[in-house]
């Protein structure tokens, strides 16, 4: 495909930040009181992430997808990619149901790949931990490479490919949980919490009466790869920055509750999404507020604590008081 | 529920200072082996502490204690009377069985309930602290106002190195102190500790060097006789004393029983008074020729009343009489009393006196000749020192025979001033009748007359200190004419009567009689206050006036307290300038003190230059903060922990300046500038504007006292992070 070869498409800082600002705008309309959750999924997209959230049934995650897929205008329909797709993955599943599958055309006597739904933007997928672990790995390959292999073939796919994959909390029987290599992949682990009071009145009352579609701009696909482009590259990662990620890293592992710590692939997934939170900020420099904000989303899913040890986030954040303070400290000294 | 966490070293201290405490106060109460199980039990009972403060109710814990009581009770009185156990166990092992049950119990109990409460909230702590302060403070209570008392051990140590007790009670307060702020330790740093006791150190060295010449009065009773300043100065508030005008003119001896609110000290008289607490010592006599009083008594007199004013004998304000004593201190010049002692029946004793409490007059050996000034050796010690020659008697009675009492070279004035007496045809009558029985050969003389009187006391008086005579008139008649039962003052007053009305020329004298039986003998002597005591003075022609006390023989009074040898010899020592209060073999090698000025410089000084630094160190930065935005950002830092606000540590500063947005909401964009220089690309905004703005706002927003009050902080500075 050409839009690996060519240098993506660069936008002023301002530029990228109206791109990301527009997305929010759109799914604020659709999705309500899920604020902090809405910024986690626009620094996931933005910072080439996938996100998996942890959440109830009937708590909005399919309308905060397919709000996130219609707010990006598909303006290459010739390519063949939907902007939102959604899976529900069951149990009996196969891997081609996800990846897609080669079939054998007679006219041409041929095998054809046709594309499962992971060509596609934004891809939903719907109880992840339901299918079995080949389909899980399937996927897998899908994320962290952003291609499919099937029959020894592999298919590219496109640039933006983000996966939003959702899992239920509680109802676990029947379920294969996923093992630590593949929430690796994923930046985010989001629990979803319950949505206030004021919030939950307000879906109520909007839900009878129509609502007028949202006549927000939306943005390109295009658009939102060249706004990638210009975040890596225009916003600031001090070296400090670095050495505060690796601390803390440093600091999780050393912790007697953690067996296993965070992997440096988690630390390079970092610095795109702390770029992102930056600029959704206002900032052309990763501070340290922005560490603070996003540390223990990035790795409390990738931890395996001792029994009893309690909450992982607790962890995370014991470990931040160390590398925060020499951060903090580091900026009065030369 | 609030939880102290402690750590394990401060626990295992925290025990130990109680074991240290139980031990100080079951010391003296329980045996070898009971001792050594209350202290294994306090350190259970530490253990047991930190389980039920975490996991049993305060009921529960209260439960457990009064178990722990009742079981120490129950197991004790158990195991000594089971008949069966004395059969089968030697006495020995019963006895230190039930000694070791109940103080085991009885300190596990006591110390699990103080650990426990002090688990659940920090005011108990108070009371850990007071458990163990209180053991130190009764172990050397008795040791107030330059007494000796148990432990002996401790002030025979002290004097033994040359020591003076006193520094090392301070010393020990200090000690105690620090354990004190020890126990109200909970987890902190070891810095904050040794901070904590540093700045304890220095502020109680400053005090102390401030405070260390401040005279603590021990509170002196010397029985009613009003014979030091403050005495009467509580007698002055009080209002009822009549004579005590404050001028120094003592005259509240006159009726000493009853007006002056005398009369039920505690500790009067010379027969009899010691018996309650340690008395205090008022002065140190020190001899400078042999002396051995007849009788084994010292008189030292400080007054004589000897004008009749109508109703009693008082000190003779109009000084015209009475020329023989002297009543103002020595300044400069020596005073010379007017010479009424005949040298050839008197011998010349020289001695110094140094007053360790405030009297109106000066005192000395009675028939003091000359009062001269000496330097005072100890100005925090004592309050006054003189020189006082004394001519006193060494003649027995009985070689003072056939002289008349009053000359025939006084005036008819002057005979009258000492013959005065009431009105009351009792006192002659009485006195005929006494004088029936005498010998026909001794019928005119006067000195016989006065032994017969003075008989005649001793045989029928009844010395108690239980019949005060308050509540009459004339409590001298109503001694003598009633059951002749009082103390020293009615004695005394009941014979210069009686003495006056046959003639013979007699006063009071008030003062201290020191039996130097109770005295560890050598060449200094101690006054005590309880030896303040009162007697009659008759005057002998060509004699002078002597010393003419009663002794009853019948008396209701316990035998008075000897005094502490040592204490004696020491206040000694230290009159004549030896600092090591006579234990250093060679006077003269020095002795080690306290250098307290230079410990008080060396504080001070030092005070000075950790301020010098503070304040350095502040305006050096806020001086930088115009060269470099780093420091401008610093400083503006700086400024806010002035007024304490600092960030926490692990907060980041971006979450600092938006909890600082009530003071100063410019913070917000300033750190931003800030960091965007430090971490982004480089400065954007003008920091030195931001940080004005800032200031600005904090004027606004402070009253001016706060920003006082941060700009007298020197330490903020090296607070800010």
């Amino acid at each position: 495909m050409d839009a690996e070869l060519a240098p993506a498409p660069t936008l002023s800082l301002d530029a990228a930040r109206a791109v990301a600002e527009k997305i929010r705008a759109r799914v604020r309309y659709d999705v309500m009181g899920r604020d902090a959750v809405i910024e986690l999924v626009l620094v996931a997209l933005f910072g080439d992430g996938h996100l998996l959230l942890e959440d109830y049934p009937g708590s909005g995650k399919t309308t905060l997808a397919k709000a996130l897929g219609t707010a990006i205008v598909d303006d290459r329909p010739d390519d063949g990619l939907p902007t939102f797709r959604r899976v529900q993955f069951t149990p009996d599943m196969l891997p081609g149901d996800v990846t897609g599958v080669m079939v054998f055309d007679a006219n041409s006597n041929d095998f054809h790949f046709r594309p499962g739904p992971v060509f596609t933007h934004v891809l939903l997928v719907d109880e992840i931990n339901r299918t079995s672990p080949k389909v899980q790995a399937a996927l897998l390959e899908c994320m962290a490479e952003k291609q499919v292999t099937v029959d020894n073939q592999s298919h590219r796919l496109d640039d933006l490919f983000f996966v939003m994959a959702t899992q239920n909390p509680l109802d676990s029987v029947g379920t294969y949980p996923l093992p630590l290599a593949q929430l690796d992949r994923f930046l985010f682990k989001v629990r979803m919490v319950h949505i206030d009071r004021a919030s939950e009145l307000q879906v109520l009352a909007s839900w009878g009466a129509p609502r007028p579609p949202c006549d927000l701009p939306r943005v390109t696909r295009d658009q939102i790869i060249a706004a990638r482009a210009t975040l890596r590259a225009e916003v600031e990662v001090s070296p400090r920055v670095h050495e505060c990620l690796v601390d803390l890293a440093r600091a999780i592992r050393e912790d007697k509750r953690c067996i296993q710590g965070v992997s440096t692939r988690s630390l390079v997934l970092a610095v795109p999404a702390l770029q992102t939170l930056a600029l959704l900020r206002g900032r052309d420099f990763v501070a340290p507020e922005d560490i603070e904000h996003l540390a223990p989303h990035i790795f409390q899913h990738r931890l395996s604590l001792v029994p009893g040890a309690g909450d992982p986030t607790l962890v995370v954040k014991d470990a931040l008081v160390k590398p925060m303070e020499a951060l903090a400290r580091g900026t009065l000294r030369r | 529920m609030t939880s102290l966490r402690e750590s394990p070293a401060l626990l295992a201290l925290k025990a130990l200072l109680h074991m240290f405490a139980v031990w100080l106060y079951l010391r003296g109460l329980a045996s070898g082996p009971a001792l050594i199980a209350a202290l294994a039990m306090v350190g259970v009972a530490t253990a047991t502490a930190t389980w039920t403060r975490r996991r049993l109710r305060l009921r529960a814990t209260l439960g457990l204690v009064g178990l722990a009581v009742a079981g120490a009770w129950a197991i004790s009185e158990w195991l000594l009377d089971s008949t069966g156990l004395w059969a089968g166990l030697a006495p020995r092992p019963t006895l230190h069985g039930a000694d070791m049950a109940f103080f085991g119990l009885a300190a596990f109990a006591a110390i699990l309930l103080l650990r426990d409460l002090s688990g659940r909230s920090r005011l108990f702590t108070v009371f850990e602290a007071a458990f163990v302060v209180g053991a130190v403070v009764f172990l050397f209570a008795g040791h107030r106002g330059l007494t000796l008392d148990q432990p002996r051990f401790f002030s025979d140590w002290a004097w033994s190195t040359g020591r003076d007790p006193q520094v090392i009670l301070r010393g020990v307060g200090a000690v105690v102190a620090g354990i004190s702020v020890l126990m109200l330790l909970e987890s902190q740093r070891i810095v904050k500790i040794i901070a904590s006791l540093l700045t304890l150190l220095l502020v109680g060295g400053v005090v102390y060097w401030l405070i260390k010449d401040l005279r603590i009065e021990p509170k002196i009773d010397t029985g009613g006789l009003g014979l030091t300043n403050q005495e009467q100065d509580r007698q002055g508030d009080k209002g009822e004393g009549k004579d005590a005008d404050g001028d120094g003119q003592d005259g509240k001896g006159d009726k000493g029983d009853g007006k002056g609110g005398g009369g039920n000290g505690a500790n009067d008289g010379l027969s009899g008074g010691g018996a309650p607490p340690t008395p205090d010592p008022v002065a140190v006599a020190v001899f400078h020729a042999t002396y051995d009083p007849p009788g084994g008594i010292l008189y030292f007199r400080q007054q004589v009343l000897s004008y009749f004013d109508g109703n009693h004998l008082v000190a003779d304000a109009s000084r015209t009489w009475d020329k023989d004593v002297i009543v103002d201190f020595p300044h400069g010049e020596p005073i010379e009393a007017a010479k009424t002692q005949n040298p050839d029946f008197h011998v010349q004793v020289p001695t110094s006196m140094f007053l360790l409490v405030d009297h109106p007059q000066p005192f000395g050996l009675s028939g003091s000749t000359t009062i001269a000034p000496r330097p005072n050796p100890d100005p925090r010690r004592f309050v006054a020192a003189y020189e006082v020659t004394s001519l006193v008697g060494n003649m027995p009675y009985a070689r003072l025979l056939g002289r008349d009492s009053v000359p025939t070279a006084w005036t008819p004035e002057e005979r009258a001033h000492y013959l005065a007496l009431p009105d009351d045809p009792r006192y002659p009558a009485l006195a005929e009748e006494l004088l029936r029985d005498i010998d026909p050969r001794f019928m005119s003389d006067d000195l016989m007359k006065a032994l017969v009187i003075k008989h005649h006391l001793e045989t029928h008086g009844f010395y108690t200190r239980k019949k005060t005579y308050n509540d009459v008139d004339d409590p001298t008649a109503a001694f003598l004419f009633g059951d002749m039962h009082g103390y020293c003052v009615h004695f005394a007053h009941s014979a210069a009567l009686l003495f006056r009305s046959v003639g013979i020329a007699s006063r009071v004298a008030i003062g201290y009689a020191v039996d130097t039986r109770l005295q560890g003998g050598g060449s200094t002597v101690l006054v005590m206050a309880d030896r303040a005591h009162a007697w009659p003075e008759i005057h002998l022609d060509g004699v002078g006036w002597i010393t003419f006390d009663i002794y009853p023989q019948q008396s209701d009074e316990v035998p008075q307290v000897v005094v502490s040898r040592s204490l004696e010899s020491m206040l000694g020592e230290l009159a004549r300038e030896d600092k090591t209060a006579g234990r250093a073999a060679d006077p003269s090698t020095a002795p080690w003190e306290i250098p307290w000025s230079a410990i008080g410089l060396g504080l001070l000084l030092t005070l000075a230059g950790l301020l010098a630094l503070g304040f350095g160190g502040k305006w050096s930065r806020r001086l930088l903060a115009r060269q470099s935005p780093r420091f401008a950002f610093a400083a503006t830092l700086d400024g806010l922990a002035d007024l304490g606000e600092r960030r926490r540590l692990g907060e980041s500063r971006e979450r600092f300046a938006e909890r600082m947005v009530g003071l100063a909401p410019s913070l917000v964009p300033m750190t931003r500038a800030h960091l965007r220089s430090v971490l982004g690309r480089g400065l954007d905004q003008d920091i030195h504007a931001l940080r004005r703005q800032v200031q600005r706002e904090l004027r606004a927003a402070l009253p001016w006292w706060r920003r006082l009050l941060a700009t007298l902080n020197p330490v903020g500075w090296l607070l800010t992070r």
